[in-house]
């Protein structure tokens, strides 16, 4: 009976369990879909207000939203989009292009990519696309055609803006930018970028074109702040099913965060990045520990946690060497420090380690020389120890004739 | 036939023309009075004309004196309007104004046409709907309509009885080797003097007395040769419309164009007319045997073109695809204007017009004036006038309208910065221009406009003019070629172009051939082609033309300088027009703060803008507020403060130590660059005087990474790992500054 008892109890467990780890994941892994933002208010209703003009009154814009990496920049458009769609006045009234400077290499695939968003394509029926001209004059003759009113409002969305700002005499942005400040179709041109330097990178006409408006994202929160995002971010919320687990998560966690490890944890990765994403990758290692057995975490799984996510990489290669090889670094290093940083060869390594061999080590047994040279060729292959890179020995080598040496089938 | 050696030219006036094709030797005799085609920019709308007189200058150039026939398409839309009525694409009408120039060149007549004469009421036959074959109703002398004068009537008339005389003499011969070859050279115009009427009715007895058997065996054999060729048969099963043209490329190359009016049934007409045909070139053989050498060369040519595969792939692939348009052989005048009708060709994908679909709610007009003012301000508004730029759009204006009341050409360089106004000036000058041609106080023109940017290389640039002057799409290559002969040949009927081409520099190439172009047409002397060039540097044609270029560019020009602030106000004050939701004060700080800055009028409006949407925020519901200065100045802030000191001040802890190590190395080695070891071991000692756990290695390249990514640091590629050397891409003074108050 007792056992049975147990064994249901862990059954619901079990479920419990699963479901907190949906939950939690879901939130910590897809930011950008539905996750709260935090501290972003007014710039969330700077770009909802922008994107609203368009949609509603057809009014042309144009915007940077600018951040470091991890501050949110995509979570804060798509939340917009996202609440945008909702209103009543916007709903099928936006069409939406995105674009991504990692994927739309040049303006030649850009525009593609443009058409077949627009479903500008069918117009064409099944024919494959003319050439990239044909494809700007197609494109731009479309936009032409709609004006304030009556067209259908377009919001072009380029991820990684700095990257479009590449492409060739800037066409692309040219025209994006020349359509929001001209009486065509109404477009919203937003621009999302890392880079603080971008309006640098823009051409004088192009820039002239671009309406200046920067949304600034700088995870500008105190600590503070930031251990309340811990807290909000590992709370379960209100309709998770098992009400009485959900509360005992949540007092759990609010414990955590009075806890002073918890805090120096957060405290150290918070001095040592801002981003959210950090911290949801700490809370993810963290929260893959918790298992039935296991079922509420502990400020010990955030220290491993935090233990496991700041490693030295390096330091984590030299732990699995051999003892060989430890000795060959050794002397590597005693060499750097006498010659003061000056590049060595493998042999002044080998007489180093040989000297080491005959003087001190009493239990080192003497290695031959190649298998000490193949523990030398590990340490390479493994980046520890780099090759320096020398001049070429033959200056003015022609380029077929470097080629014919690299290959002795070269001539095929 | 009939046909006079040059040596024979002296005669000064002749009474008609023989064009002949040397390849096939069939001529068609065109006589004065006689209707014709005329070669026009577009090869698909040749001018219709009648031709009345021809001559010979000193210089051996041929000449003909015409009467121009205006179709619907070339008239202006909104006069189009005072016809009341419908025109069918096949009337024209009795042009009478005076602009054109009546006296061509003999090379562009194409071939001849009928032209009928009719009552206003009267309707064009149906049976003759689907030929080439116009019809006149009504005169037209660039301003109004009228009903064709008696006079007129009965003329047009009596020429074409003249013309019915002869429907199926040789004059109705197209020769078809004129059509399936580019070149002009294998057609060749002589004179004669008209054609010695017995020969006509030799050819006329001849097709009455046809459908003997031996033609018709003779022709199923030649039919059988013709569909040998794997790549004609083809063509054949596809549609049998082509066949008229697989068959007939083959051997001899006649087509009758003018007997097909008179039948109703096509197929008929297609038996009948491959019969006469055939029959003209037996009499053709006939006529000739007398003289050996011509019809033994004529015969070879006959089997020659015959048995060639190549020749025939040719042409039926030139008819049969419908791409056919672009290919260069469109130019030749002869087979255009039939082959459309003939045979049905489906309109080519690329002109479908794409167009964004139509919003689903209604745009919402604005509510209160702060939106109203928002509207106003936004730079695609375009304002009622251009304040501030008056002198600026008299001289174009004057320059523009000298040119085309003169009808010549010219060219006209506009310079400044972004944001003066310099396109939008033109634009209205345009305006102006075309409502006063409307008005008939100027000669009509014809507005095109490129942009440098809106092409994806230089030599488009061809492709766009010619495209939006004739509606062509060929390559870039040939439609250069096309509109050189366009604008430096004397066209006949022409109106003068106004050719905008936006960022000039864009069309730089390395042998600058696009912009000799450009400025070499207007200097030609029938081009009346009108260049106004716009780019951002004064100095672009010392700069980056070649002497040749910037020579024929010619010294009209003209710099937009920047708005000042008083002109920025104005240009505010204007586009807000009593529109009360800005403070006067405000209005002159972001005149004052932008003139300062740029002097582009872009920006003005922007912050103007922005600020009205600051105001809409931070005012309450109840109370309408306008903008004030303090709503500028934030909206100023915005737009142009440096984002790297506040990047800063929101960095993470240990950023802001490595931005602190950075300084300390650069001061301690006196060099503004480092390697990430060197900075690594000021950041170690840095975090031990705080008392702070310093990081590791990974920690501090992943900061720099980070650092690197939003461009406060340049760095060198990552995989020197220690030995990364790094720079600040701000100046150590801000960074400082940045960091003092922590």
């Amino acid at each position: 009976m007792n056992k049975r008892k147990l064994k249901e109890s862990s059954g619901t467990d079990g479920e419990c369990i699963s479901q907190v780890q949906k939950v939690l994941r879901e939130r910590l892994c897809h930011h950008h879909a539905m996750g709260k933002l935090f501290g972003m208010d007014q710039q969330y209703k700077h770009l909802l207000e922008l994107l609203k003009q368009t949609a509603v009154h057809g009014e042309s814009n144009s915007a940077l939203i600018i951040g470091p990496r991890g501050s949110g920049k995509t979570a804060l458009l798509n939340r917009a989009l996202k609440d945008l769609r909702e209103m009543k006045q916007v709903k099928g009234n936006l069409l939406e292009v995105h674009l991504n400077g990692l994927l739309q290499t040049n303006d030649k695939v850009a525009l593609k990519e443009i058409t077949r968003q627009l479903h500008l394509e069918n117009v064409v029926g099944d024919k494959v696309f003319g050439s990239f001209a044909e494809n700007l004059v197609f494109l731009l003759e479309a936009l032409r055609k709609g004006d304030r009113t009556s067209s259908c409002p377009v919001l072009f969305v380029l991820d990684e803006f700095d990257l479009f700002v590449h492409h060739k005499n800037q066409t692309l942005l040219y025209n994006l930018f020349d359509i929001s400040q001209s009486a065509q179709t109404p477009v919203t041109v937003i621009g999302l970028t890392c880079r603080q330097d971008i309006l640098e990178l823009l051409e004088k006409r192009v820039k002239s074109r671009f309406s200046h408006r920067r949304i600034y994202l700088m995870n500008s929160f105190a600590f503070k702040q930031y251990l309340r995002i811990f807290k909000e971010q590992l709370s379960l919320p209100a309709e998770f099913p098992d009400k009485v687990f959900a509360q005992k998560w949540n007092s759990n966690i609010q414990l955590l965060s009075e806890d002073r490890t918890v805090q120096d944890v957060l405290q150290n990765l918070f001095h040592y990045s801002k981003d959210l994403r950090s911290l949801h990758f700490l809370l993810m290692l963290a929260l893959s520990n918790v298992t039935v057995r296991h079922p509420l975490i502990t400020a010990s799984d955030l220290q491993e946690a935090s233990k496991q996510y700041r490693m030295d990489s390096k330091a984590n290669i030299v732990h699995g060497l051999t003892v060989l090889e430890i000795c060959l670094i050794i002397a590597m290093k005693h060499l750097n420090e006498v010659y003061e940083g000056e590049p060595f060869n493998f042999q002044m390594v080998y007489n180093e380690f040989q000297k080491f061999i005959q003087r001190k080590a009493h239990c080192m047994y003497n290695f031959e020389k190649p298998v000490v040279m193949k523990a030398f060729e590990h340490l390479l292959q493994l980046e520890l120890v780099k090759p320096i890179e020398r001049p070429s020995v033959y200056p003015n080598c022609p380029t077929d004739v470097k080629q014919w040496a690299a290959s002795s089938l070269s001539w095929l | 036939m009939g046909l006079i050696k040059d040596a024979d030219l002296s005669v000064l006036f002749s009474r008609g023309i023989l064009i002949k094709s040397e390849r096939s030797k069939t001529e068609r005799c065109i006589q004065l009075g006689d209707f014709v085609l005329i070669e026009g920019e577009n090869a698909d709308q040749p001018f219709v004309a009648q031709l009345l007189d021809l001559y010979e200058d000193g210089a051996q150039q041929k000449h003909a004196v015409v009467q121009w026939f205006t179709h619907i398409t070339e008239i202006p839309k909104n006069k189009q309007k005072l016809l009341k009525r419908r025109i069918s694409s096949q009337e024209v009408f009795f042009d009478l104004v005076s602009g054109y120039d009546t006296d061509i060149a003999v090379e562009t007549i194409i071939e001849s046409v009928l032209v009928i004469p009719l009552r206003l009421k009267d309707e064009l036959p149906t049976r003759l709907k689907k030929e080439k074959i116009f019809c006149v109703k009504q005169s037209w002398d660039g301003k109004c309509f009228k009903v064709l004068s008696p006079h007129t009537f009965s003329m047009l008339n009596e020429a074409n009885k003249k013309g019915d005389g002869i429907p199926n003499s040789s004059s109705s011969f197209v020769p078809l080797d004129i059509i399936s070859s580019v070149k002009k050279e294998t057609k060749k115009v002589a004179w004669s003097a008209p054609k010695t009427k017995n020969a006509e009715m030799e050819i006329e007895s001849k097709h009455s007395a046809s459908k003997s058997s031996l033609y018709k065996k003779r022709h199923s054999l030649r039919m059988d040769n013709g569909t040998k060729n794997p790549t004609a048969r083809k063509k054949l099963d596809l549609n049998s419309m082509y066949m008229s043209v697989c068959v007939f490329c083959p051997f001899g190359c006649f087509e009758c164009t003018v007997i097909c009016i008179f039948l109703k049934d096509f197929c008929r007409f297609f038996l009948i007319s491959l019969l006469n045909m055939l029959e003209s070139k037996e009499e053709e053989d006939f006529l000739s045997s007398s003289d050996g050498s011509y019809s033994s060369s004529s015969e070879e040519e006959d089997s020659d073109v015959g048995c060639t595969p190549e020749k025939k792939t040719k042409s039926s692939r030139m008819f049969s695809t419908p791409k056919s348009s672009r290919k260069p052989s469109v130019h030749t005048p002869a087979k255009t204007p039939r082959k459309t009708p003939l045979l049905g060709t489906p309109r080519t994908p690329r002109n479908a017009t794409p167009e964004i679909p139509r919003r689903s709610h209604a745009a919402q007009k604005p509510t209160s004036v702060l939106e109203e003012a928002r509207l106003r301000l936004h730079v695609s508004a375009v304002p009622e006038s251009l304040p501030c730029r008056e002198e600026e759009f008299q001289d174009i204006y004057n320059f523009v309208e000298s040119k085309l009341i003169d009808g010549t050409g010219g060219c006209m360089y506009i310079s400044g910065v972004p944001g003066t106004g310099k396109t939008a000036t033109v634009h209205e000058v345009i305006r102006c221009l075309q409502r006063a041609t409307e008005d008939d106080d100027l000669p009509s023109f014809q507005f095109i406009e490129i942009n440098g940017m809106k092409l994806t290389d230089p030599h488009q640039a061809y492709v766009q003019i010619l495209e939006l002057l004739t509606g062509q799409k060929v390559t870039a290559t040939h439609a250069a070629v096309l509109l050189a002969k366009l604008f430096c040949t004397p066209g006949p009927k022409r109106k003068t172009t106004v050719l905008v081409v936006d960022e000039l520099d864009l069309l730089w190439t390395r042998k600058q051939n696009v912009m000799y172009n450009l400025f070499d047409w207007p200097t030609q002397k029938h081009s009346k082609l009108i260049i106004l060039a716009i780019a951002n540097t004064m100095d672009l044609p010392e700069r980056i033309m070649m002497n040749r270029v910037s020579s024929r560019l010619g010294l009209t020009r003209m710099s937009f300088q920047p708005y000042t602030y008083k002109q920025l106000q104005q240009i505010i004050s204007s586009r807000l027009n009593s529109v009360e939701a800005f403070e006067e004060d405000a209005i002159q700080l972001v005149s004052r703060k932008v003139a300062a800055l740029s002097g582009d009028a872009r920006r003005c409006l922007d912050i103007c803008r922005r600020a009205a949407e600051i105001c809409e925020f931070s005012s309450q519901k109840s109370t309408q507020e306008i903008v004030r200065m303090t709503h500028i100045t934030q909206a100023i802030d915005e737009m142009f403060s440096s984002p790297y000191i506040k990047a800063i001040r929101n960095a993470s802890l240990h950023e802001q130590i490595f931005f602190k190590a950075i300084l300390a190395e650069f001061r301690r080695a006196g060099v503004e660059e480092a390697t990430i070891q060197q900075v690594y071991h000021q950041h170690i000692s840095l975090c031990r005087m705080e008392g702070m756990q310093s990081p590791t290695v990974s920690d501090i390249l992943a900061i720099c990474a980070r650092l690197g990514a939003c461009r406060l640091l340049l760095l060198e590629s990552s995989n020197k790992y220690l030995h990364m050397r790094v720079r600040l891409n701000i100046s150590q003074d801000d960074v400082m500054y940045a960091l003092k108050d922590d």
